[in-house]
């Protein structure tokens, strides 16, 4: 078997974890779907994570019964595992493009205007496979080595909006629709499951059950808090008729300080920082669906899996840029009912654990 | 080997920044945006553009170019073709409105460009002008200062150093022209051969208007006032003193001077700083505002009053004054005040918000000004406050 998933510890997993939350929740989103009704973001944000979080926990708890490492430990020799694992599979690759997709946007209407899409994407292809084919070990470790830059650009990021936050934006605060965040929080599943999703599939890495518990935990409300918070900082610095028609707002957010204060020149530097953290989140989740399809399918080494996963990935950014009103379909039901393919199989999962048989005790 | 296929692989990949590469001179800087009413088209778009190169005693020059079009994307596509160098608006930094234009709302439509011309509009101020915009923009250009440094952020220094200008970047004024919850104050500008302008309170004998000062100097055109809309028209302007006035409420006000005519009928001049941000209560049909300042007369020794007479002096006036701008802006219908911030937090449901008309309730929206004046100078106590 060459799956490559090595062995890492809790701080590395979690950074992993932490770093996919925030770029999946921050950069994976719908500006239309979610700012349609107003601005509940950050609140839909911290219930989405609790949410993901519970099904984790769920999960976790059928390995402990079951008694496995990683989610494959619960697919089994199920005879429905291949109808288990493809809908999987899609999430993660639809979770992979997502983060891409808003950066690639971001880059050619900002930085490189006069690109196009295409040129762009070719760069991110190479980089993807490096990482997805050198495996598990490699990514979270290099996760662990970005987390500290990267939360300090976000940080400063958000410090030097200070000055363009305007708390009356925020208003009004939705609490009187409950039922629309909990609604909008299920279709936010799609940001925030994929990183403990992806977490379960490298769960041999974490050595240990306890460890993969605690780190997923660690990164989940970190990630989350993280992006609950920048969203609010987003919140504050547009309101929400703006931000509805908003392709990249986070990078918006950041020209309109430098507009503000030119010599604050943080905008491209911080957005080559932000772009490397989405690469590795993407690159995180095409390889959890690698090794989810090596070891459901029994496929012994993990690279080919990767450049073919990497590949689609690429190749759906630019097929859904280019028709620009199939794209607008598809991603707008992506975003809004991509979650299913999350929310079918687990429950499968978890009733195929009930009908397990007890072994018989064979007689000599 | 392997590894030096990787390598050369990877230098392969680098090539690709050098395809359809354009050198730097081949191109020419928009300063300036400028759009008002055309004669034959719609728009009649002014460029102010700066060219690097030249001789070499002058490094850049800088040319007025404009063109009728019916759309932004069309002159600037006319523009591109007839001009020998490629335009770019990375370093645009001013978008003036034509006030005719402005007054009958037909910018909105035009400026709908913000999307596909996004390194466009970030860093830009938004100026109303007195037509034709060609002088206005002639009228900034000057040999002392060819590379036009001062433009860039002259109306956002202006307002900050003096407050008799409003400085409002292009994202501010579409949250203003599509949020509802407040009007636009852009900054007001006009080349200076055009005479006295009117302001909208009307009891100031020299209004402080862009256009109408009486100054002679190496550039034409000046700014001062604003210009106040009512969603996306303009229904007026304010001189410097009432623009700052507005300021004071918005949080927006730093530091400026004010003159007032004393009891004894003495002009007396003070500075007033900002000391901290008003406290603006909004009930039902009802608003109170508590603002703090802190003044400095000049020449503190002529001063006829002692400290307590004079706190209490600006207050009452700035109050009486603060009613009066007030008074006028709401009856052209226009909450550059941004009373309607505050109406958002009564509601817990977005529908309930949308539903709501912020504006019919703005009319007969009574507000009570209330001023907090301390002294950083005291004339007749010989310590400071």
């Amino acid at each position: 078997m060459n799956l490559r998933i090595g062995a890492f510890g809790r701080q590395e997993s979690a950074a992993i974890v932490l770093l996919a939350t925030f770029f999946s929740g921050c950069f994976a989103v719908d500006s239309r779907a979610l700012y349609e009704n107003g601005n509940a973001s950050y609140l839909v944000e911290t219930v989405s994570v609790i949410q993901a979080l519970l099904l984790f926990e769920i999960v976790i708890w059928s390995l402990r019964v079951r008694g496995g490492n990683d989610l494959s430990a619960l697919i089994g020799r199920s005879r429905l595992k291949a109808a288990l694992t493809i809908p999987l599979i899609l999430a993660l690759i639809i979770a992979a493009m997502q983060p891409l997709q808003s950066f690639l946007l971001t880059i050619t209407q900002y930085v490189f205007v006069e690109s196009k899409h295409a040129t762009v994407c070719l760069y991110l292809l190479p980089c993807l496979f490096l990482l997805t084919a050198l495996g598990a070990e490699t990514l979270v470790r290099t996760a662990r080595i970005l987390l500290p830059i990267l939360l300090l650009s976000i940080v400063a990021a958000l410090v030097s909006g200070i000055g363009q936050y305007r708390i009356y934006r925020i208003y009004p605060i939705p609490i009187g629709e409950p039922l629309r965040i909990f609604t909008q929080a299920g279709s936010a599943e799609m940001r925030t499951v994929p990183p403990l999703l992806a977490l379960l599939c490298i769960g041999e890495g974490t050595q240990d059950r306890l460890a993969m518990r605690s780190s997923g935990r660690i990164g989940a409300i970190a990630g989350g808090l993280l992006c609950a918070a920048a969203l609010f900082a987003l919140s504050m610095t547009f309101p929400y008729s703006q931000l509805k028609g908003m392709p990249t707002p986070f990078y918006r957010m950041l020209v309109e300080v430098r507009a503000e204060n030119p010599t604050l020149r943080l905008d491209r530097a911080v957005l080559f920082l932000w772009l490397c953290g989405a690469i590795l989140t993407s690159a995180y989740y095409l390889y959890a669906a690698c090794v989810l399809f090596c070891k459901t399918f029994g496929v012994r080494d993990s690279r080919p899996a990767a450049l073919c996963l990497s590949g689609i990935a690429v190749t759906l950014i630019l097929v859904l840029y280019y028709d620009a009103e199939t794209t607008v379909a598809i991603l707008r039901s992506l975003y809004r009912d991509a979650w299913m393919l999350i929310a079918v199989p687990i429950p499968l999962i978890l009733l195929n654990l009930k009908r397990r048989k007890p072994k018989c005790a064979v007689s000599v | 080997m392997r590894r030096f296929r990787l390598i050369l692989f990877c230098l392969a990949l680098l090539t690709f920044g050098c395809m359809q590469s354009k050198n730097i001179d081949e191109y020419a800087y928009v300063l300036n945006v400028g759009v008002e009413r055309g004669t034959t088209m719609p728009y009649l778009v002014t460029f102010l553009v700066s060219v690097p190169g030249g001789t070499e005693e002058i490094k850049v020059t800088n040319e007025v170019i404009s063109a009728e079009a019916r759309s932004f994307s069309e002159a600037y596509e006319t523009l591109n073709a007839a001009y020998p160098s490629r335009l770019s608006f990375s370093r645009a930094s001013l978008l003036v409105i034509g006030e005719e234009l402005a007054r009958n709302g037909g910018q909105t439509t035009f400026l709908d460009f913000a999307f596909g011309k996004p390194d466009l509009w970030p860093n830009l101020r938004v100026v109303v002008a007195k037509e034709p915009l060609r002088d206005v923009f002639e009228g900034w250009v000057s040999d002392a200062d060819p590379s036009l440094r001062k433009i860039k952020t002259a109306v956002g220094d202006l307002s900050q150093a003096s407050g008799i200008t409003a400085d409002a970047g292009y994202g501010m004024y579409l949250e203003a022209i599509s949020d509802d919850r407040f009007d636009a104050m852009l900054a007001y500008a006009g080349a200076n051969e055009y005479g006295l302008r009117e302001d909208l309170v009307g009891n100031e004998a020299y209004p402080y208007v862009g256009g109408s000062l009486l100054v002679d100097s190496l550039l034409s055109t000046s700014t001062a006032g604003s210009a106040v809309f009512d969603g996306d028209r303009m229904v007026g302007i304010l001189d410097g003193r009432h623009t700052m006035e507005v300021l004071m409420v918005t949080d927006a006000f730093r530091r400026g001077e004010l003159g007032f005519t004393a009891p004894d009928g003495q002009t007396l001049r003070v500075t007033v700083y900002r000391v901290r941000a008003p406290k603006i209560r909004l009930g039902n049909g009802t608003a109170e505002v508590e603002l703090f300042l802190e003044a400095d007369p000049f020449e503190p020794e002529t001063v006829p009053m002692r400290s307590e007479e004079l706190k209490a002096f600006l207050a009452e006036q700035l109050a009486a004054e603060l009613n009066a701008v007030f008074s006028t802006i709401q009856s052209v219908n226009s909450d550059v005040m941004g009373f309607g911030r505050f109406a958002a937090k009564r509601f817990v449901r977005v529908s309930d918000w949308e539903r709501y008309d912020w504006k019919s309730d703005y009319r007969t929206l009574s507000v009570t000004f209330s001023v907090t004046v301390t002294l950083s100078h005291n004339p007749h106590d010989p310590e400071m406050e």
